[in-house]
């Protein structure tokens, strides 16, 4: 846990112009309803993700080489008593259907820490992308309460006129004064633009070094390889 | 082949989600969630390539997707029950997924299903040696048999793969590593024992380089078989 709190500060305390000045930027489009603008970046962003599930899907031409084991998904679904037969097919379509289900996960808690400046994803980022999500709620009784809880403080401090910003769990207030992404003029922190994610997407046929895109302290890291 | 099965007998130990040390339990919970690693590598691919993934944002997920296949293999063995089918198939998961608001899904997957039964058509009609089943629908006995094989060749696979990513990335136990006959394994064990944040970023990596080492060996174990 402190591990984790150490590295979300180092993320935050790392310079990200490109950033600064996409946020910068959207800030000018923002407008007087930057929640609303923020909803609908939101729903592009997962709009494009399906667009691109369904073109990535359409070049499958191999079945045996899984992203997900097989057995374990049979396994899985035999846990329930009243479960008989499965066909062969089924635990195949579930390594997609899982795949799709991991991905809309991730990016939806993605969208919570991102609001949050935060570049470490965290398990209440997912906690809220389950309680913002209605197709999430079976998932519910994973996360804890007190997870839900912090996301509902976050709603109500939106509902209440405050500006759309909660500090992150665990990290100082003082580690947010001065940021470069604030708005100056409302004061508002600005969403900033998806270009990052569509690359991520495009690439993802091809998994990124760790070591490539690295940000300047991140290479220090890297050598201890 | 040896040297691997011994990575295959010590991964349940290396588990760090159990907190039994005993083989059978440890076993029994990890097959209850899939590979911390190939779920991790999934998530990566939804993120920008600065994001950072906690471990506990990982382990939420691996239970999220456990939750997600029961849920919708539940609703999937109902409808089979009332038509008095004994079989699960693509198209009931399909359908499972749409009654349960997972409609998003069902497009790029049945593509996925159409293009995986016209494939397996095709080599049923080669009678290659690979083919396990002449129909989807068939269950016999032998054939499941060597479904199970094939299944438990490639959960064998990513059981190795579960060992380094363990074994690198909390669980500092020596045996293993000792053991392990790849080097970048032993690079990962000796990272383990640093307990500053940035050996906990470089552990973190090598997850990363340990997931992308296993590709070449996963094939050349296919070849062999």
């Amino acid at each position: 846990m402190e591990n984790n709190q150490q590295q979300g500060a180092q993320a935050q305390s790392g310079p990200y112009p490109g950033g600064a000045g996409g946020s910068a930027g959207a800030g000018a489009g923002a407008g007087a309803a930057p929640f609303q603008h923020l909803l609908q970046q939101q729903q592009q962003q997962l709009q494009m993700f399906w667009s691109y599930q369904r073109q990535e899907i359409e070049h499958v031409n191999d079945f045996k080489n899984h992203q997900l084991p097989l057995a374990r998904i049979k396994k899985i679904m035999k846990a329930d008593e009243d479960v008989r037969m499965i066909s062969a097919e089924a635990p195949i379509l579930f390594a997609k259907a899982c795949e799709l289900f991991i991905l809309e996960l991730t990016i939806r808690s993605w969208l919570h820490a991102d609001e949050n400046k935060r570049r470490t994803l965290q398990k209440n980022d997912i906690a809220a992308a389950i309680t913002r999500t209605d197709i999430f709620d079976f998932l519910v009784d994973i996360v804890p309460r007190d997870e839900i809880k912090d996301d509902a403080a976050l709603v109500g401090a939106t509902a209440s006129g405050v500006p759309y910003y909660y500090p992150p769990i665990g990290q100082p207030a003082g580690m947010m004064i001065g940021r470069p992404a604030v708005d100056p003029a409302t004061g508002v922190y600005v969403q900033p633009p998806s270009q990052a994610w569509q690359s991520v997407w495009q690439s993802a046929a091809e998994d990124t070094p760790y070591g490539t895109g690295a940000q300047g302290n991140l290479d220090g890291q890297s050598m201890e390889f | 082949m040896t040297g691997k099965r011994n990575q295959i007998t010590t991964s349940p130990v290396g588990s760090p989600t159990s907190g039994n040390i005993s083989d059978s339990s440890s076993s029994k919970e990890q097959d209850r969630f899939l590979p911390i690693a190939n779920v991790s590598r999934i998530m990566k691919r939804a993120l920008p390539a600065n994001a950072k993934i906690s471990k506990e944002a990982k382990e939420t997920v691996q239970e999220c997707v456990s939750e997600f296949i029961s849920f919708i293999t539940g609703e999937a063995s109902d409808k089979c029950q009332r038509e008095k089918r004994k079989t699960i198939n693509g198209d009931d998961l399909l359908w499972a997924m749409t009654t349960l608001g997972f409609e998003n899904y069902v497009g790029p997957l049945k593509f996925y299903l159409n293009n995986y039964r016209e494939t397996e058509g095709e080599k049923s009609s080669m009678a290659k040696q690979e083919e396990h089943s002449p129909t989807h629908q068939t269950n016999i006995d032998g054939v499941v048999v060597e479904i199970n094989k094939l299944h438990h060749s490639v959960a064998a696979t990513n059981k190795a793969a579960d060992f380094n990513t363990f074994s690198g990335g909390g669980f500092y136990s020596v045996g293993p590593q000792v053991a392990a006959p790849k080097s970048f394994t032993e690079i990962g064990g000796i990272n383990g024992y640093r307990e500053s944040s940035i050996a906990q970023s470089a552990v973190s990596g090598d997850h990363d380089a340990s997931g992308n080492r296993m590709m070449p060996p996963n094939l050349r174990y296919r070849v062999e078989w």
